[in-house]
């Protein structure tokens, strides 16, 4: 007689492991107009523009994702005269030395256009950081899902204007091409093409324009989307320059605003201008399945107080009939009959001597 | 694959019922978060139970016949988990090999063999926390109380000594057995119902367990077995040993509430922390004030589980801390 059964870690456990995905939308207008900006929240510091999915204010809001601009000290547009200089050098520095590391010297690692890095190459030196929220990324970003999509249309626009012209940005190949020469784990390459207008791009191809880490949920992305080919950007010459709306100036262009206008600022701008964002997150989810194993004759009493009736089970008129009970929750125990562990099932579930069951109790981790 | 069943002498096909697979998500209880983050959390065994059952909706006279017996039962609705260990698995189903049985043994308040074994007046055991509250030592003025009465100073019935459990004062008796007399008391009860191990469940932060003595509980007694939980929950499992002064065979020609065969007899004291001894805190906390007795006291009301480890059978023992105030 007995109320447990022993779970044997060979035949009765088995580990199991899944990846979840979810999707996360976005639209533009949830970052730059919807909350009237009381979804943005600034810093005394300056380093950096938080984006929430509803004024943060309130206790429903959540972190969406941070905004930085930087700049490489290797970068022509470095200069000590330029707004908040060494805070956009700083921010550059900082995250190339967790995302990309140091080469041999010790010295910083810019980030690489091709991600090949002891082939030299181009490098992004005038950059935007997206660093996407832990409750939104959770493990990683699910490679070949990251999708972007910026206004490029010649005038500025504040408080969620759609753009006619736009690039989309994604990490093209990220599901089967890679990289993982970076110290925080894999990462993919973000290409931009035209999503919206005519002859947006300079050529009809696919243009590098920035690295996705995707287990750190970092996105890298350069500023030659919002610059033109005769400056070095990836926009036709005969579309114009796109305009930033600046803090010193009603408009300008994306360089004026990396070195003339605050972090803040230039971080107000580039919202304004992105209209999509959209991935999937990964969740990698650990479970402990457990076979409990209820064969025919076990399990088929019961010590619940209205089981008897001076002492007679209810469910027996005479000792032929067979014992009935009705199972509605498993538990899990430990050596100590320590109950560390529940599951219900989600209606009572008919046990007699004539029948058996194996009920899989998963515990996720 | 295809299944024939032959029905009414004619054969029809049909695919095998698969929904047989039962999977469940189980969540953490607080005491397996607590053994989680102390890298202690090894499961080793399951148990199954039917808390949200009420086996009086079983109706074996259905006009409709037996498969409608259990209908009600089939249709209750079963709640989310409970993440209090204390809260789930209360009534766990009981594996017996032997499938004829028709009683099965309970336990029960013994309040008839011994005025020292009944309850309070107020349908509940007292425990004194202090001497005063017990009317002993440098307290012992013959004077009413709510320990002693004022004239006899005989102890009052249902009053445990909480601070001097060695002194008379009353105890704590759970017979077990089969309640019924169809079973009759001369009959032994057979090994495989007999309950040789009990669990006593009380809120430490109140009291702890003690033996009829007034004695801690020995490990011949089990009390080597006793484990803490997360709320403070202590947790004493004892045996029916060779020496064991807490659980003993209960013979048939004992006075007892069993009305049939007999099992074993589980007797015991209650000692006070010395928190509701030393001050009124928690009685500030979680009690109230009444007067007992004529007396003013504060007073905690709590329960004691008692659980057979054999049958998985429990009872819960009301019982009242109290502290005169007076």
């Amino acid at each position: 007689m007995t109320t447990y059964s022993d779970l044997n870690t060979q035949d009765d456990q088995i580990i199991t492991r899944t990846l979840l995905h979810e999707a996360i939308p976005l639209t533009g207008t949830i970052v730059s107009g919807t909350y009237a900006d009381l979804n943005i929240k600034d810093y005394a510091h300056g380093m950096f523009q938080s984006v929430y999915d509803y004024p943060y204010l309130s206790s429903s809001a959540n972190h969406i994702f941070d905004i930085a601009v930087g700049y490489s000290p290797s970068s022509p547009l470095s200069a000590s005269t330029n707004n908040q200089h060494a805070k956009k050098t700083n921010i550059y520095s900082q995250m190339a030395q967790v995302l990309m590391g140091y080469d041999a010297t010790g010295s910083i690692l810019r980030f690489d256009q091709d991600g090949n890095i002891t082939g030299g190459g181009d490098k992004h030196d005038n950059v935007m950081f997206f660093n996407f929220a832990r409750l939104l990324s959770k493990d990683e970003i699910k490679k070949g899902s990251f999708s972007m999509e910026f206004g490029v249309t010649n005038a500025f626009a504040y408080g969620g204007a759609t753009f006619n012209s736009r690039v989309k940005i994604t990490d093209f190949s990220g599901s089967n091409g890679f990289l993982v020469n970076s110290p925080t784990g894999e990462y993919g390459i973000l290409y931009a093409t035209q999503s919206a207008g005519t002859t947006v791009l300079k050529g009809n191809q696919r243009y590098a324009v920035g690295l996705l880490f995707y287990q750190a949920g970092v996105a890298v992305i350069s500023g030659s989307v919002f610059t033109q080919e005769s400056e070095g950007g990836i926009l036709n010459n005969a579309y114009n320059d796109v305009l930033m709306s600046g803090s010193s100036h009603s408009s300008e262009l994306f360089s004026a605003v990396l070195t003339g206008s605050s972090i803040k600022a230039a971080a107000n701008n580039i919202r304004n201008r992105l209209y999509n964002l959209q991935f999937n997150n990964t969740i990698e989810l650990n479970s402990s399945i457990y076979f409990c194993r209820i064969k025919n004759n076990e399990y088929n009493y019961s010590s619940n107080p209205t089981y008897l009736s001076s002492s007679q089970l209810r469910v027996k008129q005479v000792s032929t009939d067979m014992p009935v009970s009705y199972i509605t929750t498993v538990g899990l125990y430990n050596v100590n009959n320590e109950l560390l562990a529940v599951a219900k099932l989600s209606e009572p579930l008919k046990k007699t001597p004539d029948t058996e069951f194996t009920i899989r109790v998963r515990l996720d981790y | 694959m295809y299944l024939f069943i032959i029905e009414n002498g004619e054969f029809y096909m049909g695919f095998l019922d698969n929904s047989g697979d039962i999977i469940l998500d189980a969540v953490l209880t607080d005491l397996g978060r607590k053994r989680l983050a102390e890298g202690n959390f090894t499961i080793s065994q399951f148990a199954v139970a039917d808390d949200e059952i009420n086996y009086t909706l079983y109706n074996p006279s259905h006009p409709s016949g037996s498969s409608y017996y259990d209908l009600e039962i089939i249709q209750t609705p079963i709640l989310e988990s409970f993440t209090n260990n204390t809260s789930a698995m209360k009534s766990r189903l009981i594996t017996i090999t032997d499938t004829g049985l028709l009683y099965l043994p309970v336990i029960k308040e013994n309040t008839i063999s011994s005025k020292s074994y009944d309850k309070h007046s107020l349908n509940t055991f007292l425990v004194a926390v202090d001497q005063k509250t017990e009317k002993t030592g440098d307290f012992d003025d013959k004077a009413n109380g709510v320990g002693k009465e004022a004239t006899t100073q005989a102890p009052r019935t249902g009053v445990l000594y909480g601070f001097s459990p060695n002194e008379t004062g009353a105890a704590i008796s759970l017979h077990q057995g089969i309640d019924n007399t169809n079973k009759p008391k001369r009959v032994e009860l057979s090994e495989t119902l007999r309950e040789d191990q009990y669990i006593i469940q009380i809120d430490g932060r109140f009291g702890s367990i003690l033996n009829e003595n007034g004695d801690p509980v020995t490990t011949v007694e089990g009390g080597s077995l006793t484990t803490q939980d997360d709320d403070g929950f202590m947790f004493y499992t004892v045996s029916r040993n060779g020496n064991s002064d807490i659980v003993k065979d209960l013979r048939g020609s004992s006075t007892s509430p069993i009305a049939g065969s007999r099992g074993t007899q589980l007797t015991f004291k209650i000692k006070a922390s010395d928190i509701l001894t030393d001050n009124q805190s928690y009685f500030d906390r979680f009690g109230f004030t009444v007067t007992i007795n004529s007396i003013d006291c504060k007073a905690i009301d709590t329960m004691v589980r008692v659980s057979g480890v054999k049958t998985g059978y429990s009872v819960d023992v009301p019982v009242r801390f109290v502290k005169d105030i007076s």
